[in-house]
């Protein structure tokens, strides 16, 4: 009797074992699910706004975009803020992994766009030269982040504002 | 969220926990030998029957895991709800195959535990925010090379290996430690000269090459690191530094060439090594035949085999294999031990856990904040990866047998209590990339 119940326990031993490994693996996979909704649905995420309010329509245009899913030519119109890195809240998001989470920012105020690094450990280049402090933005500026190079456009208001 | 988390990992802790229970009940029942044999004298002259001692330790063992994660939600802290339940699941198998292979040895093995526990909670409470320790990296290297030098002049030799320090009471292996610093080192490190690592800013024969400022200090910490550990004589360590570090160095840089380098600097250091130490010498004859060697230093690596082979696909059963018959199965050759009684099925478990930690620690990885942290917890994940591959291959002669610990399951002091402190400082990276503290 002894015997059979040992044995009993010992397969018992074998299959909690497995169990264990069964519910890890439904709640890994359930946990990547809702992963993959929370990306279809991002609007569930309050700070991600892919609109850009404000500004005076200057654009930022894709020149070239490295392993990045942007397209060369693409274009992005800014507004009064518009962060640029890999976080998903970003209204510029990078896939690849040389940008920083929160990598860079251009602002519009007093009429102008500044360019600001926020500490990202790969730098933004403007002209080449990395960016320190807040920078004025002038037309056909060239900003680099990682193999990623835009083109700043602003043109068409410049004769506006003059005006 | 958090309370969600917490929940999920309190559930996944209640199948440990009646899996623990069930292991040391069918012990009880299988072996009542071991009651009369070993007795545990208290203070005061009072003497414990030996399966009370097993109880408590396994009671506490789990009360312990309990404890942390009510914590956990008390402070908020938003860490992966998974690894830590894995982590109990393998310490607690690691506990019974103690009871079961060296009992005399669990106290000790528990005591550990609980310092590991006791570092668990430290880092998790302390080091919320990792990003302060890139700043350190070249104290790392500091304390690193001091703590693999210090065994060379004070230590001790043990199976062949000059890596303890010993220090009265207790035995500590440094290089267990070294392991997190290097890979401390290295994400800091690389995080700041990935860049230039990845493009370089020469070009030798149309393959452009970084500077020598840029992977100079590389090369540098990694030949100490190799030298000092062939002095020690510890091989299995300085297998597991070699490929941590290829492993960060494609993670950051997603360059082959680097790799291939490797490859072939290994396969020079390997032959080097063949030719010129004795030890490494015998360990590939062993590995290459072990039957020649069959009554000396090939013992170990046979039995090991005829206990995997006898396990079948069901094993024998808990406690009723013979894995004593394999020298030191408490420590490098547990799972020989583990195979022979739970089966195939019983070992796959094991790699399955194993491959879930490792997952959820590349998950964790994709989803850092910041370079540092994400190449942080790469090179913890492939370090804790590389150990278990690098025992598992020696223990089934696919490798030839270099003596580390697996991960959690191994009888081993200081290799329990750093393997604690990687599993908090991975935490930590995912509480950081589940929201940190704020709410």
């Amino acid at each position: 009797m002894l015997s059979i119940g040992i044995t009993i326990l010992r397969s018992l031993f074998l299959i909690l074992l497995y169990l264990f490994i069964f519910r890890l693996t439904v709640s890994m996979i359930d946990q990547l699910r809702q992963s993959a909704r929370e990306n279809e649905h991002p609007k569930d995420d309050p700070v991600l706004k892919p609109v850009f309010p404000g500004g005076d329509g200057a654009v930022l245009q894709v020149i070239t975009s490295g392993d990045e899913e942007m397209i060369p030519g693409e274009t992005y119109l800014l507004g009064d803020v518009t962060r640029l890195g890999r976080g998903r809240g970003n209204h510029i998001v990078f896939s690849g992994n040389y940008a920083s989470q929160d990598h860079a920012r251009i602002l519009y105020k007093q009429g102008q766009y500044w360019l600001e690094d926020l500490g990202s450990l790969n730098n933004t280049y403007l002209n080449e030269m990395p960016v320190t402090k807040q920078t004025v933005l002038a037309n056909g500026d060239r900003i680099r982040i990682g193999e990623v190079i835009f083109r700043f456009v602003r043109w068409a208001y410049e004769m506006e504002s003059n005006n | 969220m958090t309370a969600n988390l917490r929940k999920e990992e309190r559930s996944l802790l209640y199948y440990i926990s009646a899996y623990l229970a069930v292991g040391v009940i069918t012990l009880y029942l299988g072996e009542p030998e071991l009651n009369r044999v070993y007795q545990l004298s208290l203070g005061g002259g009072i003497k414990l029957p030996f399966w009370w001692f097993v109880i408590i330790l396994s009671i506490g063992t789990m009360l312990g895991f309990w404890l942390i994660s009510v914590y956990w939600r008390l402070a908020g802290f938003r860490c992966d709800p998974f690894l830590m339940p894995i982590t109990a699941g393998l310490t607690a198998l690691g506990l019974i195959f103690l009871f079961r292979l060296r009992p005399q040895y669990a106290e000790r093995q528990f005591a550990w535990l609980l310092i590991g526990l006791l570092a668990l909670v430290l880092i998790t409470t302390l080091m919320r925010e990792l990003d302060w320790l890139a700043d350190y990296k070249y104290i790392y290297v500091a304390a690193g090379a001091l703590l693999l030098v210090l065994p060379i002049f004070f230590g001790q030799e043990q199976y062949g290996a000059r890596s303890w320090l010993n220090l009265g009471i207790l035995q500590i292996q440094p290089s267990e430690f070294v392991k997190i610093l290097l890979v401390l080192f290295l994400a800091s490190f690389l995080a700041e000269n990935r860049r230039v690592l990845a493009t370089g800013s020469d070009q030798i024969l149309g393959i452009s090459i970084p500077g020598i400022r840029e992977y100079g200090p590389l090369v540098v910490m990694w030949g100490i690191s190799l030298l000092i550990l062939v002095f020690q004589k510890d091989l299995g360590t300085a297998l597991i530094y070699f490929c941590t570090f290829l492993a960060m160095v494609y993670a950051a840089t997603a360059r082959m060439l680097y790799v291939l380098i490797g490859l072939v600097l290994f396969f020079l250091g390997g032959t080097a090594a063949y030719h010129i130490f004795d030890h490494v010498r015998s360990r590939v004859d062993i590995w290459l035949n072990p039957w020649p060697f069959l009554e000396g230093k090939g013992y170990q690596i046979i039995q090991s085999l005829f206990a995997l082979g006898s396990g079948g696909i069901f094993g024998s059963g808990l406690g009723q294999g013979m894995p004593n018959l394999i020298p030191a199965v408490h420590t490098d050759f547990i799972f020989s031990a583990i195979v022979e009684e739970l089966g195939l099925l019983g070992g796959c478990a094991i790699l399955v856990l194993y491959m879930c930690f490792i997952f959820r620690g590349l998950m964790i990885a994709l989803a850092a904040r910041n370079d540092f942290a994400a190449l942080t917890a790469t090179g913890l994940t492939a370090l804790m990866g590389l150990q278990t591959f690098i025992i598992i291959a020696g223990v089934i002669k696919l490798l030839p047998m270099t003596g580390v610990t697996l991960p959690f399951i191994s009888y081993g002091g200081s290799s329990l209590v750093a393997n604690f402190v990687l599993l908090g400082m991975l935490l930590n990276i995912s509480h950081e990339v589940n929201g940190g503290n704020e709410t």
